[in-house]
């Protein structure tokens, strides 16, 4: 006897095919305005630095490859993650969502068609040998390709023999992988869900052990900084055209109202808030298309450039507006960051804390849960702790600020939690 | 993740931690197990000024079983102080019926199959 629906229509209510395929043309639209912005020689040169160029931090994929291929890269792995969880049937959820968006993002910024395979693999290993389907374990492969760059700097960058480069490269992805699952869901437990990027914190805590073991062997890991500039017009454009169609999709397909969205400004965020499954697919559409909105306005009202790395932050805004984050617990963090900027040693704009600004609402949940003020004060925190965190795994872990934030709410969860009265 | 024991537990403090805080005096738990599933029968009673969050129990519960959720995020359960996961174990449970009952209690009655 399957559960009954009785409070769950809306989430039966559209198509699973439906779904799939409005993420696909969102996929198939970030291909399309990449072959729109450059030609194919230049886009084709442009995915082969991306995929042989060192991918750690901060490798902005636009100014490694251009528009054009930084595009085609993001669309084409946003298609195959969407085939891929299709072809396991997969349910279209938050999480889910959440994933792709991931994926598409930092596709911006590190993970690439040729990159994320190894991981997964390595994940598709574990699930075989806990005998399980692989399709438990998607959501968690699909994050976990945070820690790619650390694969490919083997494979590229060490100074050994191509086959030595080869071998290291796989046996670290797939080793990478093998663990990640139960290390991922073990660290959960440490920040009690109040960090949404909890791959990014278990990635940078994994991070932080390898590569302290590989500087003690004497490996020197050479810092990266590519971030470009000057395309704030037509990202803008671009950006507000796909998130204004999420809104307008998800009006229409919601019986033309906004019905649900405000439902979905009452939950805290905590994982695991899947909204889609919560109050169905369409208000959770809604609600996609207004973060996105929002965190594209939050980078030019400080006056902060719209590139590749920006991108990642985002989308993967936009994403988890499926999986937690809303604009109710989201803005206390922009606050928060933005008072960190006014008073500390760096400016709102600068790039370090325009992603602090973006990815520091991974700590949503904090506002959410227990109020504007403590939102902020997470975001004002979470800005200096992103600072300081990126040496320790050497910019291998992707999810830079996922590893902050867990930092951050394993320290102020336990003392509100402490003070707070029960009931 | 596996530990389907560790994970019954997870589910039976979650919904202790949960009726407790919507004044429940009066809780019974009985889990049945076999070699296919745990089944739990649970009974409380809980105050009448509750009955917004007891309505919003019933949708959350009845939240469709996630197995790709459960696997990665079912150690959360039974994990905080200050907040409850009920659309989690919802996620993790199946058939699940509830019945109102005089006098503000509450029936509850659902399985979870060892695989899947």
């Amino acid at each position: 006897m399957e559960k009954q629906n009785l409070y769950f229509d809306k989430f039966a209510m559209i198509p699973e095919k439906v779904k799939f395929m409005i993420f696909l043309g969102y996929g198939l639209i970030s291909i399309v305005f990449g072959l729109i912005m450059d030609t194919p020689q230049e886009i084709l040169s442009g995915l082969f630095r991306i995929i042989t160029e060192p991918d750690l931090l901060l490798s902005d994929y636009i100014g490694v490859g251009g528009l054009g291929a930084s595009f085609v890269n993001s669309g084409l792995l946003t298609v195959i993650c969407i085939l891929l969880l299709y072809w396991l049937k997969t349910p279209v959820n938050g999480i889910a969502i959440a994933a792709i968006f991931l994926v598409a993002g930092f596709a911006f910024l590190g993970k690439n068609i040729f990159n994320i395979w190894i991981i997964i693999l390595g994940v598709f290993a574990y699930a075989r040998y806990q005998g399980d389907s692989f399709k438990e374990y998607i959501y968690v492969a699909l994050l976990s390709t945070s820690l790619s760059p650390l694969a490919t700097y083997f494979i590229f960058t060490l100074d050994q023999p191509l086959i030595i480069r080869i071998i290291a490269g796989l046996f670290v992805g797939f080793g990478i992988g093998f663990i990640m699952p139960p290390f991922a869901s073990y660290l959960l437990r440490v920040h009690q869900g109040f960090n949404l990027y909890n791959v990014g914190f278990t990635a940078g805590v994994f991070g932080t052990v390898f590569v302290s073991l590989m500087r003690s062997y004497g490996f020197e890991i050479s810092t990266r900084f590519i971030w470009s500039t000057g395309n704030n017009f037509v990202l803008s454009l671009y950006l507000f055209v796909v998130f204004s169609s999420m809104i307008i999709i998800g009006f229409f397909l919601n019986k033309r109202s906004f019905k649900g969205l405000l439902a979905i400004y009452d939950y805290a965020g905590r994982l695991v808030s899947d909204f889609i499954i919560l109050e169905g697919f369409a208000p959770s559409l809604i609600n996609m298309g207004i973060n996105g909105l929002a965190a594209t306005a939050y980078v030019l009202l400080v006056k902060g450039q719209l590139n590749g790395a920006s991108l990642a932050g985002i989308l993967t805004i936009a994403g988890f507006g499926a999986f937690g984050k809303h604009l109710k617990n989201i803005v206390p963090i922009f606050v928060g960051v933005i008072l960190g900027g006014l008073t500390k040693m760096w400016s709102i704009n600068d790039p370090a804390a325009i992603l602090a600004g973006l990815f520091g609402t991974t700590l949503a949940p904090i506002g959410g849960k227990f109020g504007w003020h403590y939102g902020i004060l997470a975001g004002f925190i979470h800005s200096s702790v992103v600072h300081n965190v990126g040496y320790l795994h050497g910019g291998f872990n992707l999810y830079n600020n996922g590893f902050a934030g867990g930092i951050v709410a394993t320290t102020l969860i336990p003392i509100i939690e402490h003070f707070r009265e029960e009931g | 993740m596996k530990h389907y024991n560790k994970r019954v537990a997870r589910i039976a403090d979650e919904l202790i931690s949960f009726f407790l805080s919507v004044g429940g005096n009066n809780i019974d738990l009985k889990i049945e197990v076999t070699a296919d599933y745990y089944k739990f029968y649970f009974k409380t009673n809980y105050l009448a000024k509750k009955d917004k969050e007891i309505a919003k129990f019933c949708k959350l519960i009845n939240c469709p079983k996630q197995s790709g959720i459960e696997e990665y995020y079912g150690g959360l359960a039974g994990e905080s102080d200050i907040d409850s996961e009920i659309y989690l174990v919802g996620m993790m449970v199946e058939q699940v019926e509830v019945n109102y009952l005089d006098d503000h209690y509450l029936e509850l009655k659902f399985y979870k199959y060892k695989q899947g």
